[in-house]
């Protein structure tokens, strides 16, 4: 590539990230601004009287703390849950030739096709009946095995040739040992993508907590955040800082992940 | 051999967290065993001070001293619900037996909610609402409870029963009324040396009023004249303005696409066309109340619940005054009930606390503080903290709207079914895509077909 194309190339990236920054950068921006600047005609990017105010009143009034410790816990505790099942799947039907293994695939894609929304009462029931309403497991065991997830992992195991587990075989070992010495470190790259979208899926969650959860004290972010919202009246100041403070655990879990994150992107041609 | 130890150690694991997750299950919702119970008897250390009689945790009946906590589905918009949490803490402090338990949703969100835990099997103990017609047959019946249907109701604006009053059963308690009114920008009209109707004498004709708008907007640089909420109950302002209705007198018909309501919906485009109305609120679903605040409109047709939001506002200064007359005046009355339901298991608590939130008293702390119209009678001349004047302007465009109003919007069951439509066809004639009268027409047709299919 010439100096010139690369110069023309970077031009352009640099202004597709700053298109796609705008809205985030705005946001941050707008959370300094005081309850009447918010709604000032014209509007302006920088707060023209910077304040905590937004911040201030929404720790103190909603018992923010809580609710990110409890985001935090559902959305860890679920993201190990599911690579640990989600793994374990997609090693059995990439690796083990078994009756009906086909069928069980299909049957697991298929239920792709079918929205939350659908079967959000009879999963409800379900729940209930378990003794799980209103606890943190009614909202972290559903979801903990995704289809996208097992197909995700089982597309990848398949590329791994199977000498490579026959050669561990010959050396005697077993096939948990074959689990967690070969396949999980070869699968590095997917692993870490799926904790990528299963900590932002977790973190973003909204109806299915909203439906399972009734104790403010055990409100996750999202909760919380739509509890600013009225019929005729939503308070933006503590809205916007509070999604401000929100992004912060996602974007750090991406910061970490991301190298492997990108190869996971390069290997399996699949992104969000 | 060491396949085997594998897999062996492959099922340990799996038990080992099947045991630590329902353990964590069972934890998590106090004592398991009953499912359906779960949640709502006490947790904690069970029973506590309070607890003096026997603690059966069947027979929903026995309200000596048991525990109970009582879910409690809310949503907020201005400042009500921490006027509300302060209600709830004297009745707890009052009821030591009793745990209310607000689970705040967004309003958006409350039918999702409600729905789900009602077709779960899990109703809540109460909730406020504002479509009551669309759980009347969850809600409790309170007649049990309230001795004389004839001397509750009695208590509370007439023109409000039929929300709560369904079958012949007493379904929920009114909390609040509501009243659409006008509120203006002051500094704007001031500025263009153009003043509001002072008294209920003064009130302008629409066209008089469009005239004044289009004087702020020249002289007094509004950027708009007028927004207007995006909802079918607010535009019906203007249908009963313009001597139109939703149904004829008795319910048996569509009335909406008559003379009156024809002409009133190509008013309302023509205030479009004009460009005193913005049309990214109707066609963009851009936020009124935010328009408004940013200081380039000059008025907002809204209603009383806006001024706890637009009480902080400091950039300009603005006021409520008499909605304009077109062939009579009107406003349009609303409201908000807090309802009890079936099978929640501890119905008899949840009524107790309804007919705690609908005394005298509560309820008149309640609307006074959150700036809202008690729709109790005796609870008429409340001494807010904040604009006075303008709840007697709010009273005053109550006092002055007609029947049809009432009539109409009560019809909770049949309303509930088309508010949607309703809305779609405005913004039809609104996008020029039709002609109000064929708007209206076609809401008309649906109207009939949904008033046959429900009775």
């Amino acid at each position: 590539m010439t100096a010139r194309n690369k110069a023309l190339l970077y031009i352009a990236l640099i202004a597709l990230s700053l298109l796609y920054l705008f809205p985030v950068v705005w946001v941050v921006l707008s959370s300094f601004k005081d309850a009447n600047e918010l709604y000032a005609w014209p509007p302006r990017l920088f707060p023209k009287h910077f304040t905590l105010e937004n911040y201030t009143t929404a720790l103190e009034e909603g018992n923010f703390g809580r609710y990110f410790l409890n985001s935090a816990f559902v959305t860890i505790t679920s993201t190990l849950l599911l690579i640990l099942i989600n793994t374990m799947a997609g090693f059995a039907l990439a690796k083990y030739r078994f009756k009906g293994d086909t069928f069980i695939l299909i049957a697991i894609i298929s239920t792709l096709m079918i929205p939350l929304e659908v079967i959000m009462i009879p999963i409800f029931k379900v729940i209930s009946w378990l003794g799980m309403y209103n606890s943190y497991w009614g909202i972290i065991i559903p979801p903990a095995a995704t289809p996208t997830g097992v197909f995700l992992m089982r597309q990848f195991l398949l590329t791994v040739p199977d000498d490579l587990l026959e050669a561990g075989r010959i050396d005697g070992a077993s096939e948990w040992r074959l689990y967690t010495r070969v396949i999980l470190p070869i699968a590095t790259p997917v692993v870490a993508t799926l904790a990528i979208f299963s900590f932002m899926w977790r973190w973003d969650d909204f109806l299915w907590p909203l439906i399972v959860i009734s104790t403010p004290e055990k409100y996750t972010i999202q909760l919380a955040l739509s509890n600013f919202i009225g019929q005729y009246d939503v308070d933006w100041g503590s809205l916007l800082a509070m999604s401000v403070v929100s992004m912060i655990p996602v974007l750090i879990v991406f910061l970490i992940f991301q190298r492997q994150f990108v190869k996971g992107i390069v290997m399996t041609g699949i992104k969000g | 051999m060491d396949n085997k130890k594998g897999r062996i150690l492959g099922i340990l694991l799996l038990a080992v967290m099947l045991v630590f997750g329902l353990a964590a299950c069972g934890g998590g919702s106090g004592k398991g065993g009953n499912a359906s119970d779960g949640s709502r008897q006490s947790e904690g250390d069970g029973g506590g001070s309070g607890n003096t009689g026997a603690s059966d945790d069947s027979g929903s009946g026995n309200t000596g001293g048991k525990q109970v906590t009582l879910d409690f589905v809310w949503f907020t918009d201005g400042i009500e619900g921490e006027v509300m949490k302060a209600i709830i803490k004297d009745y707890e402090a009052e009821n030591p037996n009793v745990k209310i338990n607000l689970v705040e949703v967004a309003y958006s969100d409350l039918s999702t909610k409600l729905r789900t835990m009602i077709a779960g099997g899990r109703p809540p103990a109460l909730a406020r609402v504002t479509d009551t017609g669309y759980y009347k047959n969850q809600a409790l019946p309170l007649d049990d409870y309230i001795g004389d249907q004839e001397a509750f109701t009695s208590q509370f604006m007439d023109s409000i029963k039929p929300y709560y009053v369904m079958d012949g059963k007493v379904i929920a308690v009114p909390m609040d009324v509501t009243a659409n009114g006008l509120i203006y920008n002051k500094t704007l009209f001031d500025k263009a040396g153009v003043q509001v109707p002072q008294s209920p004498d003064e009130v302008w004709t629409w066209d008089e009023f469009k005239d004044a708008l289009k004087q702020v907007m020249e002289k007094g640089g509004a950027k708009f004249g007028l927004v207007w909420d995006f909802t079918p109950h607010r535009y019906s302002t203007l249908l009963y303005q313009f001597g139109g209705s939703i149904f004829n007198a008795d319910g048996t018909a569509a009335a909406i696409n008559d003379d009156a309501g024809v002409k009133a919906l190509e008013y309302f485009v023509q205030l479009h066309k004009d460009g005193i109305i913005p049309e990214s609120v109707w066609l963009g679903g851009e936020n009124p109340n935010n328009l408004f605040r940013t200081g380039t409109v000059a008025a907002h047709l809204a209603g009383n619940w806006m001024l706890s939001n637009y009480r902080e506002i400091t950039e300009f200064e603005w006021g409520v005054t008499y909605m304009p007359k077109a062939e009579r005046r009107s406003s349009v009355p609303g409201g908000k009930y807090v309802m009890a339901f079936k099978g929640s298991g501890v119905e008899d608590e949840a009524a107790k606390f309804l007919l705690y939130l609908s005394s005298k008293e509560v309820n008149g702390r309640y609307c006074q503080e959150s700036l809202f119209i008690s729709p109790r009678k005796d609870n008429a001349q409340l001494d807010y903290a904040f604009g006075k004047e303008m709840f007697e302007i709010f009273s005053n465009e109550l006092a002055n709207t007609p029947a049809e109003a009432a009539n109409d919007w009560s019809r909770q069951e049949l309303i509930t079914q088309f508010t949607t439509d309703m809305r779609n066809q405005i913004v039809e004639a609104v996008a020029g895509n039709m002609t109000p009268q064929k708007a209206m027409d076609q809401l008309a047709a649906l109207i009939n077909a949904i008033i046959a299919n429900t009775n």
